[in-house]
């Protein structure tokens, strides 16, 4: 039972669109928010 | 046969991808994160029951002023009372239940908003929520540092990062959410933490069942744990966290983090009174705010970049760094003013939250390599109450001291200029501290069993 898990995991913890998947989940809405963020500290130097 | 959330259930193979852990940390700290962005829902919920204005029975600033800080004390407090479980249970069940306290604390605190029943936003964002807080902050920590033996600094940053990042996020959705809510009868708040609730509920989730850990005996391929010197800081044994609160290493970290939090803490929820008052005539409360986002994403940033600096320099030199070169940014602050320099002021003050980011981020690794990797997340729990203790310290000397000053006729440009020098002689205090830190002596580290390999994960016993 425990093989049959391990194995599921060695093929998908190296798939290229399970990896570009996991970190543009964290990665794109960290993105928004700082350039977001960063849109409005530009006031700061106007 | 274990149960779906429980850790035997998650050992990876050896050949597993290790980068996709920080992803699953990330999920859990930039949702929990949103805590930094709390204040953004304060003058909406001064006016729940006039709507357009504040009208009598509304609650008020200082009333909403402790939903924050029983979070933060429920932080402390959670992680320090549930780190062993934590460690026991593994990643995958302390994200779960995380993930819903996080999220029903936010549903709960809806229901006291609709209700106007603030004891109810107490009881759900306040109490349940900031065990939400506590629980995930510690979860991904012991799962990082076992799965990046070699980068324990980059790997801990990379997740503690999220924290910092949460609010950058918050901010502006929050904002989004609650003008799409807002109408001539509400001001969209109830609607908006509901939303955010189940967001994070789902998010939190996605993270908890993405977690593995390493199996017994798992190493990087290709790395080989250093061999431990004598008088090296860097231990490959263990201290329980009971015997950990013991040792001197453990009190002296605790008041390096607690100065070094009480340092950035304090800036960082004046910063924009600081800057216009400063500065007044020349910064107006839109380049305020702007400056107050800047420094979050200093804030962030730094979480990351010191800590993987850490990996390079070790850990007691970087907090060396962030004491030296504090305080002399301390100093230079008031000289800022006096100079009328806004990138001067600006400048100095995104190295200090950074160092203050950083300060969060580098402190997991400096655990591991002194206590050992076994027991990092309880012990990390338990040094966490010092946070809870900079969040009352650092704020009380920026506002009591600059009331003092105005009372004593001090223009208002220069009312900080004590706190800043205050804030550097803590810095000092804060440097010496790091500097008497030691390898922890043999008869605090457990003997029972022989020591476990480096990036070995506790589960193993």
């Amino acid at each position: 039972m425990h093989d049959a898990i391990a194995n599921r995991d060695k093929d998908w913890s190296h798939n290229p669109a399970v990896i570009a998947f996991a970190w543009a989940a964290v990665g794109l809405p960290l993105l928004w928010g700082v350039l977001t963020t960063l849109m409005k500290a530009l006031s700061l130097f106007r | 046969m274990p149960g779906i959330l429980d850790k035997e259930r998650i050992i990876a193979p050896p050949s597993f991808n290790r980068w996709l852990i920080p992803p699953c940390a990330l999920a859990t700290h930039l949702c929990i994160g949103q805590a930094y962005a709390l204040s953004v829902f304060n003058l909406p919920l001064t006016r729940q029951l006039g709507v357009s204005k504040s009208v009598a029975g509304d609650w008020t600033l200082a009333q909403l002023g402790w939903i924050f800080s029983i979070a933060i004390v429920m932080l402390g407090l959670s992680a320090a009372v549930f780190g062993t479980w934590v460690q026991r249970e593994g990643p995958r069940k302390s994200g779960f239940v995380a993930a819903v306290c996080w999220g029903v604390g936010f549903l709960v605190g809806a229901l006291g908003i609709s209700m106007h029943q603030l004891w109810l936003v107490y009881l759900g964002y306040g109490i349940i929520g900031g065990l939400g807080l506590g629980i995930g902050y510690i979860t991904p920590v012991s799962t990082l540092i076992s799965w990046f033996p070699d980068r324990r600094g980059m790997s801990t940053g990379l997740a503690i990062m999220g924290f910092g990042g949460g609010a950058l996020i918050a901010s502006p959705l929050s904002d989004s959410l609650m003008r799409h809510f807002s109408s001539a009868t509400s001001t969209g708040v109830a609607q908006t933490w509901v939303v955010l609730g189940i967001v994070y509920l789902i998010f939190m989730m996605g993270g908890a069942f993405g977690y593995r850990v390493p199996a017994p005996g798992w190493k990087p391929a290709g790395w080989t744990p250093p061999p431990e010197k004598k008088g090296s800081l860097i231990t490959t044994h263990n201290v329980t966290p009971h015997e950990a609160i013991k040792t001197p290493q453990f009190w002296l970290m605790w008041w390096v983090l607690c100065l070094n939090v009480t340092a950035g803490i304090g800036v960082l929820g004046q910063a924009s009174a600081m800057i216009q008052e400063m500065f007044r005539g020349r910064i107006n409360a839109s380049a305020a705010a702007g400056f107050v986002g800047l420094l979050s994403i200093f804030n962030m940033g730094g979480r990351f970049s010191w800590a993987s600096l850490s990996d390079k320099i070790g850990r007691k030199a970087t907090y060396a760094v962030f004491f030296i070169l504090g305080t002399l940014l301390y100093f230079l602050v008031p000289a800022t003013g006096k100079l009328g320099s806004v990138a001067l002021f600006v400048a100095a003050f995104c190295v200090i939250i950074s160092m203050y980011g950083g300060g969060f981020a580098t402190v997991p690794a400096y655990l591991a390599d002194i206590f050992g990797v076994k027991y990092v997340s309880a012990v990390h729990g338990r040094l966490l109450t010092a946070w809870s203790a900079a969040g009352i310290f650092g704020p009380v000397l920026v506002n009591y001291i600059r009331q003092w000053q105005i009372a004593a006729g001090v223009p208002q440009y220069q009312a900080y200029n004590v706190t800043m020098y205050i804030m550097a002689a803590l810095l000092v205090i804060g440097f010496f501290c790091n500097l008497a830190v030691r390898p922890v002596s043999q008869r605090y580290i457990e003997a029972e069993r022989a020591p476990l390999p480096e990036g070995e994960p506790s589960y193993a016993r």
